[in-house]
């Protein structure tokens, strides 16, 4: 648990930042973390919700291996 | 006369038993006695050519070879010495009648190097130690006889008889020295007259390297050849490829020649000046149109003409390009593309006849130059042509050990051949032995050492020539030759008369090669200098360059000898004559002999005019792209600053540090861009609102941010938006806003609207501004902004924009860091491998330090990623270079690096602690921006722990990331780790 506080302390500072964009690959990145964090933590559906979320924003990348790693996340949800 | 310092023949005589007679006879009487004795002595010693300098009590002092010099000055010495004893033996009985005492003297006669000189009136004083010696010789000798030293003994060898008296203690010297009784005259002895006729020996020995180069020369037909010739002074380097050249000739292959000089260590890319200057038949003094001409002559018909290869070449040699010509280029693009074009100039030459390139003289090489040959040499597949390289031995190039590249070692020439060249010089067929061996023993296989030491014998009427016979003195001939190359030519370069004297010494501070119109300005009083000419080519000193219509000394040492024998202040006076000369010569055309000028102002000790032509020889580097010249100049230039203050203006100085923080900044050295401007800040305020006064507070602000320094940054980034408003002109608004825009990334970030707004304006100022620079940090700084924000999509197009910008006008700067942005881009998505590859590209076409520095870090963080293990050594390397040389900024970078590289070591505690640390210092610094990297990077691991994929417990997570394990960031514990 200490960990898991951890990981949304650090992302928490990060996607709160008003220097960072909403729209873009780090805020998608946040994204990841959290919804990679609640795969692990077996919360399916705050999961889907983040990794969804990811997969829009790093879209704007084109392919990725980035954008690999949240589909094959959301594959392994479904 | 001038002081200078001079070989002289000291000679000092001291009554014996004055103090008595003058206790017996009263002081009137000596003092009548003395007036004859000094009469007579005083006589004999004009007759002879010398001058008494100063009587003293019941002896004198006299000097032969100043004012006047005598090429046999110590001959002259040793007569006047027999001649005063005679003359007092002869005149005893009128003496005894007189004074009722028959005076005997005492006398000592040395040899050596004395400063020599009017002190006041017109009195010539001689000081050294050559003068306290022959005191002290005096005093050894017995009553009515003389005592010489074995300097003197040598250099009268042959014309006179002695007998040794041992090896005496002098006073003040750590040597005993061997002392002699001058015993008389020889009968023959007379100056030997016909001096053998001079010029270059006829070539013996070498034949070996002849046909080494020979071979080279038959394969560079088909393919590159390198030959390094290499070997100490005077072991026949220049002689070997002159000889090589005289073949040429009827070879049909093109020469391409240019040497380097110590005079232009400095001068960038100076043997290829000469080689252009000499390829095009360009001589020193003709108009720019003439220039121009054979210039658009020449590139035509190797296919090269083009407005920009012209005016590149027009800059290459000091001159100025048409207006426009080079527009849109700064120093580091013009440096690049004269390499690119002398090399294809080389090429196209290649290709159309047997081509061989020589750059003699290496170890004096300036750093450009050695580029432009590492190029050369490395590119096999573009050159058929010899390369002929010439260089001592302590100089090693880059490129020893490469296929194509061989070394000709010089190995001292046997005795055989030694005495081929002697007997050649002296017109005769066969050496005596003692001779031979004499000689060749001494010149331990050096040829020009040989060569010298025939002059010497020669000149000094030790060994003669008749009928094809040689006539000398085996003892006098061993004895008398000077322990190295450098003494005896000091003892030959002493024995020239005054005028002839002057004319060298002036010429030697010229430099190594000097014309003789400059030379006549040089020296007022040197007489008719084309006989002055004439002479040094007769004794063999320097030739005529006919290419140029230039001198030259035969050797740099025989330069080096004539230079020494200078004292410093009739040295300055001719080093400022000759600035002055060279200044009102120039014209409009000063940058051309920017490092010329700046050189003798220097040594003239003209400190302001010195500032002046430092700084431009400095600016001038930078033109072409020659960081190390530049480097030198600019540190000379502010060096003087600190010695005299005064000796440039407010405004100069400025204008001279834009250029020099622009250099060091490039070179990515912050500690020091920061220090020197941080020196002058004072002098940079007084100067006022100034575009070089932007254009340093710029790099101010630029260099704090490397520094890590940021509220220092952000206060210098204050008042040069201050200044810029102030002058208010769309330049200043673009180096302000620059630097604006690099400062925010990191520190105090704008919102991101406002950041739009500011980089709209930016963009459109730097449009309007000449400097690649500009175009290219302006847009890095954007897309770094772009990147931090997490506008990815926004910050790939300007890393396109840097890439295009960079492939049209052929910038790797600009191309390096567009690979930069991408390698970091490329990151963001996962794709580390790409970003590897946009990484080791960048570092391939990255031009400065500081655009491969930042590819190298970005290398290191893929490869990290990548858990490749080579990632530790190099984040260690990288972490020391940016502590030394202060880019904390960068140090921030590769501290992240280091933590992951810790991780993948599976020292998985150590690396997350040290990433959790580096995380707290910077929000700890305002770094906020930057602490989002490392705190998504650190989330990421934890995810990948409680995924449970990946050691360690979580327990080590929860040890480290509890409130009381903060770690404090120290550079001491960084670089322990």
């Amino acid at each position: 648990m200490v960990a898991e506080a951890r990981v949304r302390t650090l992302v928490k500072a990060v996607s709160e930042n008003s220097y960072v964009d909403r729209e873009g690959t780090m805020f998608a990145r946040c994204e990841m973390i959290l919804g990679l964090l609640c795969k692990a933590k077996k919360r399916r559906s705050e999961a889907v919700s983040h990794l969804t979320e990811a997969k829009r924003l790093l879209a704007q990348l084109g392919p990725t291996p980035a954008l690999d790693r949240v589909d094959l996340a959301l594959r392994d949800l479904q | 006369m001038e002081a200078e310092r001079r070989q002289v023949t000291v000679l000092f005589t001291d009554m014996v038993g004055f103090t008595a007679f003058s206790e017996a006879s009263g002081e009137e009487a000596a003092f009548r006695l003395m007036q004859d004795v000094a009469k007579l002595t005083g006589d004999v010693v004009c007759e002879q050519g010398g001058a008494v300098q100063s009587f003293m009590g019941d002896g004198l002092m006299a000097v032969f070879g100043a004012p006047v010099a005598y090429e046999d000055a110590p001959l002259k010495a040793c007569r006047a010495a027999l001649g005063i004893i005679d003359r007092l033996q002869r005149a005893a009985d009128d003496f005894q009648q007189k004074f009722g005492a028959r005076p005997q003297f005492r006398i000592g006669l040395n040899t050596g190097m004395a400063v020599v000189g009017e002190v006041q009136n017109g009195s010539v004083t001689v000081m050294g130690d050559a003068v306290n010696i022959a005191a002290r010789l005096q005093s050894l000798a017995e009553p009515g006889t003389a005592c010489l030293s074995d300097a003197t003994r040598r250099l009268a060898e042959g014309r006179i008889e002695v007998e040794p008296r041992g090896e005496h203690q002098l006073r003040g010297k750590a040597e005993p020295l061997k002392v002699f009784k001058l015993a008389g005259l020889r009968a023959d002895a007379t100056r030997f007259a016909a001096a053998a006729k001079r010029g270059l020996s006829p070539y013996v020995g070498r034949e070996r390297e002849l046909d080494v180069l020979e071979r080279n020369l038959e394969a560079a037909r088909r393919e590159l050849r390198v030959v390094d010739i290499v070997g100490e002074p005077g072991m026949g380097k220049s002689r070997l490829l002159h000889e090589f050249r005289l073949r040429l000739g009827a070879a049909g292959v093109f020469v391409l020649a240019g040497e380097c000089s110590p005079d232009g260590k400095q001068t960038p890319l100076m043997p290829f000046i000469e080689v252009v200057r000499n390829a095009f038949a360009l001589s020193g003094g003709e108009s720019e149109s003439d220039v121009v001409r054979k210039l658009e002559a020449g590139l035509t018909a190797l296919g090269k003409l083009s407005p920009e290869n012209l005016a590149l070449m027009l800059n290459l040699l000091g001159l100025s390009p048409p207006e426009g010509a080079l527009a849109g280029l700064d120093g580091v693009l013009i440096g690049e593309r004269t390499r690119a074009l002398l090399s294809s100039l080389l090429e196209a030459r290649s290709r159309a006849s047997p081509t061989v390139l020589i750059i003699e003289d290496l170890h004096w090489v300036d750093g450009a130059s050695e580029d432009l040959l590492g190029e050369i040499v490395g590119a096999t597949d573009r050159f058929c042509a010899l390369v002929l390289l010439s260089q001592r031995p302590e100089h090693q190039p880059k490129w020893l050990g490469r296929p194509h590249v061989s070394q000709l070692s010089l190995e001292p020439l046997p005795a055989g051949h030694l005495q081929r060249l002697v007997c050649s010089r002296l017109g005769i067929a066969e050496l005596p032995e003692t001779l031979a061996r004499a000689v060749t023993e001494r010149a331990d296989g050096n040829a020009l050492f040989a060569e010298e030491i025939v002059s010497y014998l020669t000149e000094g009427g030790a060994l003669k020539v008749g009928g094809g016979k040689v006539k000398y003195d085996p003892a006098a001939v061993s004895g008398a030759l000077p322990v190295s190359l450098q003494s005896l030519l000091a003892v030959r370069v002493g024995r020239l008369s005054p005028e002839r004297r002057a004319a060298l010494q002036a010429a030697s501070v010229i430099g190594r090669r000097f014309d003789p119109q400059l030379l006549g300005a040089a020296t007022e009083s040197a007489g008719d200098i084309q006989a002055a000419l004439a002479d040094m080519e007769e004794l063999d000193l320097a030739h005529a360059v006919a290419s140029t219509g230039e001198y030259e000394f035969k050797h740099a040492l025989v330069r080096d000898a004539v230079y020494q024998s200078l004292l410093t202040e009739p040295r300055m006076k001719l080093h400022l004559r000759i600035a002055e000369e060279v200044e009102r010569r120039s014209g409009n055309r000063l940058l051309e002999a920017a490092e010329t000028l700046a050189h003798h102002y220097r040594q003239a000790e003209r400190p302001s005019k010195a500032f002046v032509y430092l700084a431009m020889a400095g600016a001038k580097s930078l033109r072409i792209y020659s960081f190390e010249e530049a480097g030198h100049w600019f540190d000379a230039a502010f060096s003087l600053i600190g010695t005299h203050p005064d000796c440039a203006t407010d405004s100069q100085v400025t204008a001279a540090l834009a250029d020099y923080v622009q250099y060091l900044n490039f070179s990515f050295v912050p500690k020091t861009t920061t220090a020197i401007i941080e020196r002058f800040s004072e002098r940079i305020d007084r100067g006022g609102d100034s575009q070089p006064a932007i254009v340093t507070h710029h790099h101010y602000a630029m260099a704090l941010v490397f520094s890590g320094r940021y509220p220092e940054a952000r206060a210098a980034q204050d008042r040069l938006f201050a200044m810029a408003e102030r002058i208010g002109d769309t330049p200043a608004a673009a180096y302000a806003l620059t630097s604006g825009i690099y400062l925010s990334v990191f520190f105090v970030p704008e919102s991101a609207e406002a950041c739009e707004a500011t980089a709209a304006r930016a963009i459109s100022a730097a449009g309007e501004v000449d400097d690649p620079y500009l175009q290219y940090i302006l847009r890095f700084a954007i897309g770094l902004d772009l990147s931090w924000r997490g506008r990815a999509t926004k910050a790939m197009n300007v890393a396109d924009d840097l890439l295009a910008v960079g492939r049209r006008i052929n910038d790797g700067r600009s191309i390096g860091l567009g690979m930069a942005m991408k390698s970091f881009l490329a990151m963001t998505g996962d794709d580390y491998g790409r970003s590897l590859e946009f990484a080791e590209s960048g570092i391939m076409m990255a031009r400065t330090p500081a655009d491969v520095l930042i590819n190298r870090l970005l290398k290191i963080m893929a490869l990290s990623a990548l858990s490749r293990p080579e990632c530790l050594a190099l984040a260690r390397e990288f972490r020391d270079e940016c502590a030394e040389n202060g880019l904390k900024q960068l140090l921030d970078f590769s501290e992240g690096a280091w933590g992951t590289a810790l991780i993948i070591q599976g020292r998985f505690g150590a690396g997350l602690r040290w990433l959790e640390a580096l995380i707290s210092r910077l929000e700890r610094d305002g770094l906020g921006g930057t602490a989002n990297w490392f705190r998504l990077l650190l989330a990421e691991i934890y995810v990948r722990m409680i995924s449970g994929g990946e050691n360690p417990p979580l327990r080590v997570v929860g040890r480290i990331s509890s409130p009381s394990c903060v770690w404090q960031w120290s550079p001491r514990r960084a670089s322990g780790r």
